[in-house]
């Protein structure tokens, strides 16, 4: 993984830069031994590692926007850090960067009822918000799997997801407002507690943009009641074939379940040899399907919902009676890493989306892929929105199996972008997927993107060697298309 | 300048993508300003355009691919609403937003699919439902460089890169000349029904919508409607009842079972807010699409309507302050959260006065039907603070750099 080459007159400031940052944002704001940095060599991706040249840890926006000016004034770059869960690398350091942790923001500023809401600093994690609204009957939809220690302001970073997307949304759809500071230090509101945006979505360009447009400091998110009665439906099949088409019938027939999940056979048995939650071991793919709301709704839906499954060859259906059942269900499903990781020294967690009615076709190419390089590989999947996760096995300590399993998985995303999908899921680009952003876009494409970056920050300075795999300057991506040779006004200011 | 452009050269129909693309590299190349149209429903919507040329994109129209259980649809911008409308709902699909389509009947919807992503509008169901913007998964386009270029995809986890389609769907065509367009489709739910409930004042009708929206019954929308505004409803049993009170309207959608559990509970709860009465689903749909597409509100020389989003909760309030000045015909949607107001025209329809209500509780106020001398001189849109504004400004560079597409539609320069 190539990233941009260190500026060596930065690196050799460090000590003066971090004296500098103490003055602004106070002395325990900033960490600069190189022994107390370590924890912050690296993020959920923890193959790639690297010591910061300083670490910012800011109390609030004011704070932010000292440091952004700062670093803005002296060309000097910044990688943002909420809780460093990311999977992709968002937040691996950078040696000639200051890092920007917004671990101290942790303070629930707001609990609006009333208009069904909370505001929160960044650094609050996902599932607090939940648990600071839950006493009234209220909650945070979007839970990714990481929800107890992922913060919040990385789900905007990232776009979020989780298990109930299909019916609840992402991150994007949940947020109303954010408080952001951009790199030139100013303090911009997006949004707020009321509705759409007066003039362009940035609030939505914000979400998603893996750090490299700005940093969020305050996030207002809409909080909903929790569903009556929740029930699970565990339905095992002969062949993904008919199960992949029992999933496409659900949502034929106007059923948005809240979460609906597939795990093929090899996962199924490491699940059940891990939680033994009396999963179907002979069938070929497991649906889980859950059905929340009123209670007569779920009831109704349940018997549809089964009426459905059996006319596609269902080969055993159970229904959740007890809560601690429905828990059950899921227990395996939500064990699948850990489970796959009791059966394999080492393995790569992948995150890629296909339309849904490719499954079968993708895990017919898995599995050749599988047999060509050698290596096993267990499917996790969000069936409702298309999103896999193959877990590819290896043994890092068998010469050249790492670098297999990265190319299977490289195979298996540009598999996903071939048959109409997408190279991410949840796990975002960052240094992961970089380089085959290709793979999905043209030059041009991605030049628009960079052109967007450049209207944020013009210096590259915020988490530069992120999402793009070539770094334009600004003044190269703002030449303009010139149409048969002929542009009339030279003149012309260039942006 | 002059209050409305007149354009210099003949318009130009596009045929397809790469004849938009030599259309708009011809005006790279010639520095031509260009006013884009789909079929001209929302040309009164936002500032008037300074342009050279008027560039019709209708021919591109046509749905391309539609896969319902794939909730996908991918259709050519300019493709009428109508046909898209009617496509989804002979497989039981719905465009979830509840896009206002200027009728009451969808046959007689009016607009394309690309005008409605081009102003993300949004009816009554966007309170629990999202946008316009919440459903474009994905699209092709060609920017103010003459560049085509793509973003997202067809699948609901839709974004590699940047989410351009939030930035594109409410950008009013100043950033790019979007040509194809993906969006999800929702189930059509299979019933619905109103509760209506007498409050004695708005104070009070809000605080049963609160209650409803507070409770785990699922409310798909709530409306106030003071009896100044009530009168016009079509429907006869609110037009009835209007002189007596505040009403508080509560839509309940789904699956039927569900709806007759949930509005019974619900009915329960409000118990203390005042008398009910129940609308059929034929009339709870009419009394929706008039308050969808604004017609309960008649429109009437000398006026002018103001659409103001603002947090939900301070609605009751803003509404009472809305009618309290002479002559103001108003209503609350989404649950409180949107306040249309009919204004009298005057000089600036009311836009200092509003725009200050707006100042301490948050939120915007868009000028949406007003004369063009009027959307020329004063803010259309809500006026943004300098930092945003000024970013706005570098954003629309970074795909218009020349500000050929819909110039100042938005805001002076965007």
């Amino acid at each position: 993984m190539q990233m941009p080459e260190p500026d060596q007159d930065i690196i050799r400031q460090q000590a003066s830069i971090a004296a500098d940052l103490t003055k602004l944002i106070g002395k325990e704001g900033v960490v600069a031994d190189q022994n107390a940095m370590s924890v912050f060599e690296s993020d959920g991706l923890n193959g790639y590692r690297q010591t910061p040249m300083v670490v910012a840890l800011p109390a609030n926006a004011q704070d932010v926007s000292k440091v952004m000016k700062y670093c803005q004034e002296r060309d000097i770059k910044i990688v943002p850090r909420g809780a460093g869960t990311s999977l992709s690398g968002g937040a691996l350091p950078l040696a000639d960067a200051v890092l920007l942790g917004l671990t101290r923001m942790n303070q629930i500023l707001e609990i609006d009822y009333d208009n069904r809401a909370v505001v929160a600093q960044p650094g609050v994690t996902n599932l607090a918000i939940t648990h600071a609204v839950e006493g009234e009957g209220y909650y945070y939809a979007p839970d990714p799997s990481s929800q107890i220690a992922c913060s919040i302001g990385g789900n905007v970073a990232e776009n979020s997801g989780g298990v109930h997307c299909l019916k609840y949304g992402l991150t994007t759809n949940n947020l109303l407002g954010i408080e952001m500071v951009t790199m030139d230090g100013e303090i911009i509101r997006l949004g707020g507690k009321h509705l759409d945006a007066e003039g362009y979505d940035l609030l939505g360009v914000m979400t998603g943009s893996e750090g490299l447009l700005g940093i969020v400091t305050e996030v207002t998110v809409r909080i909903l009641q929790k569903p009556a009665t929740r029930k699970a439906l565990l339905i095992g099949f002969s062949s993904s074939l008919s199960a992949g088409e029992a999933v496409g019938a659900i949502i034929a027939d106007g059923v948005i379940p809240a979460g609906m999940e597939m795990m093929d056979n090899p996962a199924i048995n490491a699940a059940e040899d891990f939680v033994s939650a009396g999963y179907p071991r002979d069938a070929d793919a497991l649906l889980i399907v859950e059905l929340d709301g009123p209670e007569a709704e779920v009831k109704a839906l349940t018997d549809r919902v089964a009426a459905i499954v059996k006319k596609k060859d269902a080969t055993s259906i159970r229904v959740s009676e007890t809560e601690e059942e429905r828990e059950l269900f899921w227990a395996g499903r939500k064990s699948a890493f850990p489970a796959i990781g009791r059966i394999s020294p080492d393995y790569l967690c992948m995150d890629g989306t296909i339309p849904r009615r490719q499954l079968p076709e993708m895990l017919q190419r898995m599995s050749r892929m599988s047999q060509q390089y050698g290596l096993r590989v267990a499917n996790v999947f969000h069936a409702g929105d298309g999103n896999l996760h193959p877990l590819i096995m290896f043994d890092s300590n068998a010469p050249g199996e790492l670098e297999r399993a990265e190319e299977f998985g490289a195979d298996i995303l540009r598999s996903c972008v071939e048959l109409g999908g997408v190279l991410t899921g949840e796990h975002g680009v960052g240094v992961e997927k970089r380089d085959l952003m290709h793979e999905m876009f043209t030059e041009d494409d991605l030049k628009q993107q960079q052109r967007l970056k450049c209207a944020f920050d013009p210096g590259h300075l915020l988490n530069p060697g992120k999402v793009f795999p070539v770094l334009h300057r600004c003044a190269e991506l703002g030449r303009l298309h010139v149409h048969h040779g002929k542009l009339p006004h030279p003149d012309l200011p260039r942006f | 300048m002059k209050a409305i452009s007149t354009p210099n050269q003949p318009p130009r129909d596009v045929r397809d993508a790469d004849d938009l693309l030599e259309a708009v590299q011809s005006a790279v190349a010639s520095k031509t300003r260009l006013d884009i149209r789909g079929s001209g429903r929302h040309l009164d919507l936002g500032r008037p355009v300074q342009a050279d040329q008027v560039i019709n994109l209708a021919p591109m129209s046509g749905i391309v691919t539609y896969e319902p259980d794939e909730l996908v649809l991918i259709a050519k911008a300019a493709t009428p609403l109508r046909e898209v409308l009617k496509t989804l709902d002979d497989a039981g699909q719905i465009l979830a937003f509840d896009p206002p389509f200027g009728a009451i009947n969808p046959e007689e919807a009016l607009g394309t699919i690309g005008g409605v992503l081009a102003t993300n509008l949004a009816g009554p169901r966007r309170l629990v439902a999202g946008a316009a913007r919440d459903y474009l998964l994905g699209f092709q386009a060609i920017s103010g460089r003459g560049e085509q270029f793509q973003s997202g995809s067809r699948v609901m986890k839709n974004v590699t890169g940047y989410d351009l389609s939030k930035l594109m769907v409410g950008s009013y065509g100043t950033l790019a000349v979007m040509h194809e367009v993906t969006i999800k489709t929702m189930p059509k739910p299979e019933y619905a029904m109103s509760l209506v409930i007498k409050a004695r004042n708005i104070e009070q009708a809000s605080a049963a919508m609160r209650a409803a929206f507070a409770s785990p019954h699922e409310p798909t929308a709530g409306a106030i409607l003071p009896p100044q505004t009530a009168i016009y409803s079509t429907v006869k049993k609110i037009n009835e009842i209007s002189r007596e009170s505040v009403l508080a309207i509560i839509r309940i959608e789904g699956f039927q079972v569900s709806v007759k559990d949930r509005s019974k509970a619900i009915a329960n709860l409000l118990k203390p807010y005042g008398e009910q009465i129940t609308l059929t689903e034929k009339e709870s749909n009419l009394l929706q699409a008039e308050l969808r597409e604004v017609t309960i509100l008649p429109e009437q020389n000398n006026r002018v309507l103001w659409k103001i989003s603002c947090p939900p909760h301070a609605g009751a309030g803003l509404l009472q302050q809305v009618l309290n000045r002479p002559n103001c015909r108003a209503y609350a949607d989404w649950a409180g959260g949107l306040i249309w107001l009919s204004h009298p025209a005057g000089n600036d329809g009311g836009a200092i006065p509003i725009r200050k209500m707006l100042a301490d509780i948050g939120g915007h106020a868009t000028l949406i039907k007003a004369p063009a001398s009027m959307r020329e001189k004063i803010d259309v849109f809500h006026p943004q603070p300098a930092p945003l504004l000024e970013l706005s400004r570098r954003v629309k560079a970074s795909f218009d750099p020349l500000s050929l597409l819909n110039p100042g539609r938005m805001y002076e320069g965007i």
